[in-house]
């Protein structure tokens, strides 16, 4: 839990105050652009985390990482 | 709706030689059986998986694996290849058919997934594993081909993954494991160019999420979403059956595995000391080290004091990773094949016998000549590169030059 409620805060940080939008930079390498990630956070209800209907034409989920565990973490 | 997988979805606890575990192997079987029936579209195969997986590629024995393991035609690796005829090479890429369901009665939307690994010290015998950059420029043209949409499963470092978007064109996404030298719960995703690099977060902790929207042509631009998994995500009865099944696979091999070295080591001796203790039946011409002391107290002397003497006690101190072969180099007179613990090896740690044949007979007749050895192949038999990397011949002898 303690480590779940580090996860959250860490992100929230980085997301409001790191990483500016549309950080396109000046130089000739394309430098790393950086958009506030969109997180679904522990306290979105569950029926409202998945698929909203906003215009996507599809959807890929993605998982990994679990090396052979396939413990709920929750 | 596609679900993807970014690799080092298996197991990979290995002995201290670098053998698969048993219990990481049945759990592992089982993690494989789950990725069917939840219907993991396509999976990476990380350097990981292959340590289980490459005994599946096996030619001989691939037609009936990948019938019982279906998701096994659906890993991709564009950078893992076989080394030899006898195995077979994962597919680079997948390319996945979805309905666009913005405009419904169009033609199906194709979406390529290409998969790529890092590179480990080391990979399973029979099998290479390329630079993932390079690897990247032969299959991302390739599966452009065949596609309108283009996304890379990496189990890669940061810095790969970001050198891939710089020199790879045509990328829409890249989807990095956690390859990180120091794993971070979240790695916050960034794009290059129009390349997104979206990273798996921390064990999945939170499920990743790729929106792709259809532009004014035939392009696609893509948004990232991670989907906290937390206790209020109602457990799916299913999924609960597969957890539960995993876990006892994987305790009742364990204790299975403990069981066999325990009964084993009740059907030998202990120690020098313990001659009360009978030859198991199977190899009975073996008489152990205390027997040749009688004569060659000197050498008996230099034995005991050397790990030769205590090498069973390596075999104790990890149980789990136990398996009769290890009896080839951690006993003596080891019986490959045999098929009771009891059989396995007649007696607990490495004696003279195992260097120079069972001496019963040469006990029984002094005179009789007894085994002279070649010393090279009596030590590198146990003493491979896989198990004894630093072993040095000349400095090993001295230590029990007898």
């Amino acid at each position: 839990m303690i480590k779940r409620i580090k996860l959250i805060a860490i992100v929230m940080l980085l997301s409001t105050y790191l990483w500016p939008s549309n950080d396109t930079g000046a130089s000739s390498v394309q430098q790393r652009e950086y958009r506030r990630p969109d997180i679904v956070g522990d306290l979105v209800p569950y029926d409202e985390r998945f698929a909203p209907d906003d215009g996507a034409a599809f959807v890929v989920h993605f998982s990994g990482d679990i090396h052979g565990n396939l413990e709920p973490c929750g | 709706m596609l679900s993807v997988d970014s690799g080092y979805f298996l197991g990979d606890e290995r002995s201290a030689h670098g053998r698969l575990r048993n219990d990481t192997a049945a759990r592992n079987e089982l993690v494989l059986k789950a990725y069917d029936r939840f219907k993991v579209d396509v999976a990476n195969l990380s350097a990981h998986e292959l340590f289980f997986v490459s005994q599946k590629f096996k030619k001989a024995v691939w037609a009936r694996n990948n019938s019982a393991h279906p998701i096994l035609n659906r890993l991709v690796s564009a950078n893992i290849q076989g080394q030899s005829s006898e195995v077979i090479s994962p597919q680079p890429f997948i390319v996945k058919e979805v309905p666009d369901r913005k405009a419904e009665g169009s033609k199906p939307i194709r979406v390529a997934f290409i998969g790529l690994a890092e590179q480990l010290a080391i990979t399973p015998k029979g099998f290479k594993i390329s630079d993932p950059v390079e690897a990247a420029k032969l299959a991302v043209p390739e599966a452009r081909k065949r596609a309108d949409v283009t996304v890379l499963l990496a189990h890669v470092k940061t810095e790969v993954a970001e050198r891939i978007a710089r020199e790879v064109p045509g990328v829409d996404a890249i989807i990095v494991g956690n390859a990180q030298p120091d794993e971070q719960y979240f790695i916050v995703p960034f794009r290059i160019g129009t390349t997104l690099v979206a990273f798996t977060p921390f064990e999945t902790r939170m499920l990743g999420e790729l929106r792709f929207y259809r532009d004014d042509g035939s392009r696609f631009t893509v948004k990232e979403r991670f989907i906290s998994l937390n206790g209020l995500v109602p457990d799916d009865p299913e999924a609960l059956e597969d957890v539960n099944a995993v876990n006892k696979a994987e305790s009742d091999t364990r204790k299975a595995t403990e069981a066999s070295l325990k009964e084993w080591l009740g059907s030998t001796r202990a120690s020098e000391n313990s001659q009360e203790r009978p030859h198991n039946g199977a190899v009975s011409e073996y008489a152990s080290s205390a027997s040749c002391a009688k004569c060659h107290l000197a050498q008996y002397i230099k034995w005991n004091a050397s790990d030769h003497s205590r090498a069973t006690s390596a075999l104790v101190s990890r149980p789990a990773d136990f398996d009769a072969s290890c009896l080839a180099c951690h006993a003596s007179g080891h019986k490959s094949g045999a098929s009771t613990a009891s059989q396995w090896a007649a007696m607990q740690n490495v004696h003279c016998e195992q260097c120079h044949g069972p001496g019963k007979d040469h006990i029984a007749n002094p005179a009789k000549a007894y085994s002279k050895i070649d010393l090279r192949s009596a030590c590198m038999d146990c003493h491979t590169p896989e198990t004894s990397s630093k072993f040095d011949l000349k400095a090993y002898w001295e230590k029990i030059a007898h």
